[in-house]
């Protein structure tokens, strides 16, 4: 402490070290917490006020606030490097095995009759992932999106029990799913596209229903009550304020749910079985998907086919990487435009 | 409600058009605001309304408004004169929001809240079995304590989208160039944006965002404009192109504000009712003229509330 700080109006700062300068105060000495309590019993227009140095002068606590600070910003980042370390990990991996194969080939042509021979391409896996997975987001994204609408703008109480059931569904393993589907679909007709749709419909669901919900809560009730103030009927207010102003997030959870469904694997061996033989573009039919493709030609242990394995799985990534950037600009277009909100 | 276009405030122009206009055997004349008339009729209402406008007197009798259990104003009765300002004054909690978003229906919407009580828009009772609370509220516009914009569309979309997306196939044809001029020429904000009309609405400022809900509240033409704490987020300059806006509507329908700023109810009010607290529910103290509540009012209450001794 400085013998001589700046000096300062008795009634507000009093320094223990400092000369007293209102008489009738006794010089405090020593801690802060003595000298709180001398005071409190002297001068009680001082009585709540701590005992501070001058500006500039209180080195240790201000010293341990800047250490803290500085090691977690050491832990955070370290902590934020690892976990893009491990992203930016598979991702280069998957890149680099990937691209060793991947070629304009490798998207035109279905995969060799010999499995550990070399060549060939994951055309029919592609197709069929797009119809598959285009034919659940079909299903589900109507209905999850509906449904979110009224769990979150009608709700009551049948809106809590199937809030609290979407949130069980989104933690079935997706198995689960697969396994449900073959007992009530497959079974009577048969693998088929259409089958592995409806799984990844159901796995989809609960995502697209859960994220939507969330993204109607973030729309404030002020916009709500603006429109209907308007002479809006609640329906049109939901369909053309509410939604187009949640659309963004809306948007990121439905690419999240497809690029969830393009990778699912499990389910589509219970219900599309795979075809490795050539381009299935009936859906009625057992199908190739590119999850598939990626799994029964990695297990084989021949290079030529796990070669094709890392390709198709680069192609996943770079088709789910497509969708999300599409959905981005298409999302961009149509909602918030600017603003300071 | 047969008593609707008799109870309506006389207006040669607008309310007889209006009637005469409706067409269809299926519109019943029994009720003032069918569907059918305001849906088939946007064009001719906007038309007869630009010269004298049909304006609304709003009979509050015996309104008690809850939130669950807890009423929150208790027995209010007011009379809001047609074409006037009526400010609505006293402090925090006294109901004064309420009661206003009970005049347009809005109060209902919360989950839980319930009225007792009639309010009446033109002798049509607003809370009978065959009143349609958006129709209401087609007549009745009402800005916001906040700005609200709708963000996602531009200046001009924000102006028309009660014209498109209230009122029917009609309202959404057409680019309805005029009504957005006339609207924001009346909301005191054209000068500013007319060469921006595409820019979105969030991006212009605090007061002009406000002007520009003010614009669009009167874009569907209604008899009655609520005004909830309009000013309460604006610097003064703003506050003050607000203010004249009132002023300069007041001629063509019925303006009520809340407000918490006594000098801006005695700038623009033409009357001023009083609230307060009264065990634990919002009452109406005094209703006069605003010169009368500000210099000799009758009721002590009111007296130590614009003098400043609370509140």
């Amino acid at each position: 402490m400085s013998p001589n700080p700046p000096r300062t109006p008795p009634d507000l700062v009093s320094d223990p070290a400092a000369p007293d300068t209102a008489p009738g105060v006794p010089v405090a000495a020593g801690t802060s917490d003595t000298a709180d309590s001398t005071e409190a019993a002297t001068a009680t227009a001082v009585a709540t006020m701590p005992t501070r140095p001058p500006l500039g002068q209180s080195t240790t606590a201000t010293a341990r606030r800047k250490r803290k600070n500085i090691t977690m910003i050491v832990v955070l980042s370290a902590v934020l490097a690892l976990a893009i370390a491990v992203l930016v990990w598979v991702l280069g991996y998957v890149a680099a095995e990937g691209l060793k194969y991947l070629s304009p080939q490798f998207l035109t042509h279905t995969p060799p009759g010999n499995p550990s021979a070399g060549g060939g391409g994951f055309a029919n896996g592609i197709i069929g992932s797009l119809i598959i997975v285009g034919i659940a987001t079909a299903i589900s994204i109507p209905i999850g999106i509906a449904a979110a609408v009224y769990l979150h703008e009608y709700g009551g109480r049948v809106a809590k029990v199937a809030r609290f059931v979407t949130d069980v569904l989104v933690g079935v393993p997706t198995i689960v799913t697969g396994a449900f589907v073959y007992a009530l679909i497959v079974i009577r007709y048969g693998y088929s596209g259409y089958a592995g749709a409806i799984a990844l419909a159901a796995i989809m669901l609960p995502l697209i229903i859960r994220a939507t919900e969330e993204m109607l809560r973030t729309v404030p009730r002020e916009l709500r009550e603006a429109s209907l103030a308007l002479g809006i009927s609640k329906s049109r207010t939901i369909v053309s304020i509410v939604l187009p102003t949640a659309s963004s997030g809306i948007i990121t959870g439905c690419m999240l749910a497809i690029a969830r469904a393009m990778g699912e694997t499990a389910p589509l061996l219970l219900t599309v079985l795979g075809n490795d033989l050539f381009v299935e573009t009936n859906p009625d039919h057992r199908m190739a998907t590119l999850s598939l493709q990626v799994f029964s030609n990695a297990i084989t242990g021949f290079q030529a086919a796990q070669g094709r394995a890392w390709a198709g799985a680069l192609t996943m990534v770079l088709l789910v990487l497509i969708f999300t950037a599409i959905a981005r600009i298409a999302g961009r277009r149509t909602a918030v435009s600017g603003g300071k909100r | 409600m047969n008593t609707a276009p008799t109870g309506k405030p006389a207006s040669p122009a607008g309310a007889p058009a209006l009637e005469a206009s409706t067409p269809g055997p299926d519109s019943p004349q029994t009720t003032m605001v069918t569907p059918r008339v305001l849906a088939s009729q946007p064009a001719a209402r906007a038309a007869d309304r630009s010269i004298t406008r049909p304006a609304g007197t709003i009979t509050i009798r015996d309104l008690t408004a809850y939130y669950s259990t807890q009423p929150a104003i208790r027995d209010v009765s007011l009379e809001v004169a047609a074409n006037r300002v009526t400010a609505l004054i006293g402090p925090s909690g006294c109901g004064k929001s309420t009661l206003l978003r009970c005049l347009n229906g809005l109060h209902l919407t919360t989950p839980g809240a319930r009225v007792d009580g009639d309010v009446l828009l033109g002798g049509t009772s607003l809370y009978s079995a065959g009143i349609d609370p958006v129709e209401i509220r087609q007549r009745i516009g009402m800005v916001f304590q906040r700005p609200n914009p709708f963000p996602t569309m531009s200046i001009q979309d924000n102006v028309l989208v009660g014209l498109r997306l209230g009122q029917g196939r009609r309202g959404r044809r057409g680019r309805h160039d005029d009504v957005v001029e006339r609207s924001l020429r009346h909301a005191g904000l054209w000068e500013e944006v007319r060469n921006s009309l595409d820019k979105p609405g969030a991006s212009l400022s605090g007061g002009q965002q406000q002007r520009l809900c003010i614009a669009r509240a009167l874009a569907v033409s209604p008899d009655v404009l609520l005004m909830d704490e309009p000013c309460s987020a604006l610097d003064p300059i703003s506050t003050l192109a607000v203010e004249d806006t009132i002023a300069s509507l007041k001629s063509e329908l019925t303006i009520v504000i809340v407000t918490h700023n006594m000098q801006q109810a005695a700038r623009v009010a033409d009357t001023t009712a009083f609230m307060n607290v009264r065990q634990g529910a919002g009452t109406l103290v005094e209703v006069g003229s605003t010169t009368d509540i500000f210099s000799t009012p009758k009721q002590k209450e009111t007296e130590d509330y614009v003098s400043g001794r609370f509140g």
